[in-house]
């Protein structure tokens, strides 16, 4: 990886991270702004309720900052516990011998029966509806994604002189990993989560949804489209300002992981072949 | 040596039926303590507990539980909803015809608007229409399927009328049945077709670099034969997997669409049995969700490997 996209992902990574924060520091304040208040029902676009407010008095710029929050939390959650056990084993199955590779790979084939909205259902009576429920479903479902992903990756490179050339000087596998591999596949990872944290974010709008995500006074994107459904005629907007927020957030990390994968795979770099980026 | 591969893929569909059955039992059954008080609540009576504990065998060694549940499984009895006092396998049956078409229409149409869209954009890659169409899916695939289904409400139901905004008379009422799933597939269908059509698109560029096609081209067949003939077909086998995996998003996404729209399926059943606590509802929805994404899974497995006798030798040296 150079060292200007090196930078490039350092800064997205601290913006996002200081967002993130602002966002936690913001959520206590704001507390007031999604409180039900009848008298405040259905107020227009207004200079004190930039985006009106719902059925119920509360402050829809508030609850689509709330969800914000919310989302993210939801979806770094799912993206730590995937590749933190994904990644690993990738890299093992890809290091590894014919048995304990194929066992590794049928074991992800087997994660994949369970999309996050089974598995929230069946965590649901240990755990209730909330941030662990979903975040913890999502999170499964992303293990095999990241272990697929960086087998992929990884496994090609395990063949060439230069790891030879480590294993002759005497470097065990996993020091080989750690200092020759990893580094090598850190863009296809870095791609994926970004791509996952994206699909993660709708994964739980679409838990909230159904009520298996965020419980309230916690605003939600899902749940707000869950609660604008009833209104769609008389107030379409608490239907489409949750829907763009969720839409938007997605693409751009969509966005960013299709950019990183380009780099990571140059083969399949748009315009490569015809300088067309 | 294919019967060899049949038998192998069996062998792995069995398995892994098996330990989904133990998982969801573990899940459902055991970690949660004690299921006759989490679905009494808390302020339940001691004997009605008890009676309920011994309805349910819980008062039996686990081993014994499980087994009386996977035997039942196999006699497809699904044991009985203590909600409705009904088997769980009627109360599924009855909601099927509503999940089982939506499902299979949804994966369908997925792949009949990816295919020819993900060619389209391959075949003029570079092209003012590729890059537009490449734009499009990725604008396509961020879409939350759930507000992709209240947009298309609010136009052709609330807007023009065209299509009702929810609910299901029964396949008896006709063209009307078939109207009323009409918007619930393209709400499923439109962020999955994205996600496929790009990965279309990858798939025969990645192909159309290979010796085969310039072959192909040297010997002077036209370029719409190239793609059909040689690219398109080699192209295929990482789509279908790709497509295999996409299934578990559409039953998901199936469950989760029914209730925008209000339809009588597995969705409602689902989420009804979730706020009564009802467990054998629960294990046999989720038994039937899974063990449907792994057969497809598996099935889409053994379609490659008949395919591409590649995969077959690789198969074969494994055993």
């Amino acid at each position: 990886m150079n060292r200007a996209l090196r930078k490039k992902i350092m800064g997205g990574a601290l913006v996002l991270i200081f967002l993130y924060g602002a966002l936690a520091i913001a959520m206590p304040l704001m507390e007031s702004a999604y409180q039900i208040r009848i008298d405040l029902r259905l107020m227009p676009i207004s200079s004190t309720h930039w985006l009106g407010t719902d059925q119920f008095g509360r402050d829809t710029f508030a609850m689509v900052i709330g969800g914000c929050f919310a989302s993210l939390s939801v979806a770094a959650m799912a993206v730590v516990i995937g590749a933190g056990i994904g990644v690993p084993l990738g890299l093992i199955a890809s290091a590894s011998d014919h048995v304990l590779s194929r066992s590794i790979l049928s074991l992800n084939d087997f994660i994949f029966a369970f999309p996050a909205l089974v598995t929230a259902i069946l965590i649901h009576n240990i755990f209730g509806s909330g941030i662990i429920t979903a975040g913890l479903a999502i999170g499964i479902f992303n293990i095999p994604v990241f272990a697929r992903t960086l087998y992929g990756a990884a496994r090609p490179l395990w063949t060439k002189d230069f790891i030879k050339a480590a294993r002759l000087a005497g470097k065990n596998t996993i020091s080989i990993a750690a200092t020759h591999i990893l580094p090598l596949v850190s863009s296809v990872a870095l791609a994926q989560i970004s791509m996952q944290m994206g699909l993660g974010i709708l994964a739980e709008a679409g838990l909230s949804y159904v009520g298996l995500g965020v419980v309230p006074p916690m605003p939600s994107w899902g749940r707000m489209l869950n609660e604008a459904q009833t209104l769609i005629v008389i107030a379409p907007r608490l239907a489409i300002i949750p829907g763009l927020a969720i839409a938007a957030s997605v693409f751009l990390f969509t966005w960013i992981g299709d950019k990183l994968s380009d780099y990571a795979d140059p083969k399949r770099r748009e315009g490569h072949d015809h300088d067309r980026a | 040596m294919l019967i060899r591969v049949f038998i192998q893929k069996l062998a792995g569909l069995i398995a892994f039926l098996l330990l989904a059955s133990v998982l969801i039992f573990l899940i459902v059954d055991v970690l949660p303590g004690d299921p006759a008080a989490l679905m009494l609540g808390t302020d339940a009576r001691p004997d009605t507990l008890q009676a309920l504990r011994h309805q349910l065998g819980l008062d039996q060694p686990l081993v014994v539980q499980y087994a009386s549940w996977i035997i039942g499984l196999l006699h497809f009895d699904f044991g009985t909803s203590m909600t409705y006092a009904t088997p769980v396998l009627t109360l599924i049956a009855e909601r099927l015809p509503v999940s089982l078409p939506l499902a299979m229409l949804s994966l369908a149409l997925t792949v009949v608007i990816a295919i020819p869209l993900g060619a389209l954009s391959a075949h003029h890659h570079g092209s003012t229409l590729d890059r537009v169409i490449k734009n499009g899916l990725q604008l396509a695939l961020a879409l939350p399927n759930i507000w992709l289904a209240l947009l298309l409400i609010m136009i052709f139901a609330v807007g023009l009328h065209w299509l009702p905004a929810g609910g299901f008379a029964g396949w008896k009422s006709g063209i009307m049945a078939l109207k009323s799933l009409l918007l619930p597939l393209l709400a499923l269908a439109i962020p999955q077709a994205a996600i496929l059509a790009r990965i279309v698109r990858a798939e025969i560029r990645d192909k159309a670099q290979e010796n085969f096609v310039s072959g192909a081209r040297a010997r002077g067949l036209s370029e719409k034969d190239i793609l059909w003939h040689h690219i398109l077909p080699n192209a295929m086998l990482p789509v279908l997997s790709v497509i295999g995996l996409q299934f578990a998003f559409l039953i998901a996404g199936t469950v989760i669409i029914e209730t925008v729209f209000s339809l009588p399926g597995l969705g409602r059943l689902i989420f009804q049995s979730i706020t009564q606590r009802d467990l054998p509802v629960i294990k046999g929805v989720a038994m039937l969700l899974v063990g449907s994404v792994i057969l497809v899974n598996q099935a889409v497995d053994l379609l490659a490997t008949l395919i591409d006798p590649r995969l077959r030798r690789q198969s074969g040296g494994s055993a």
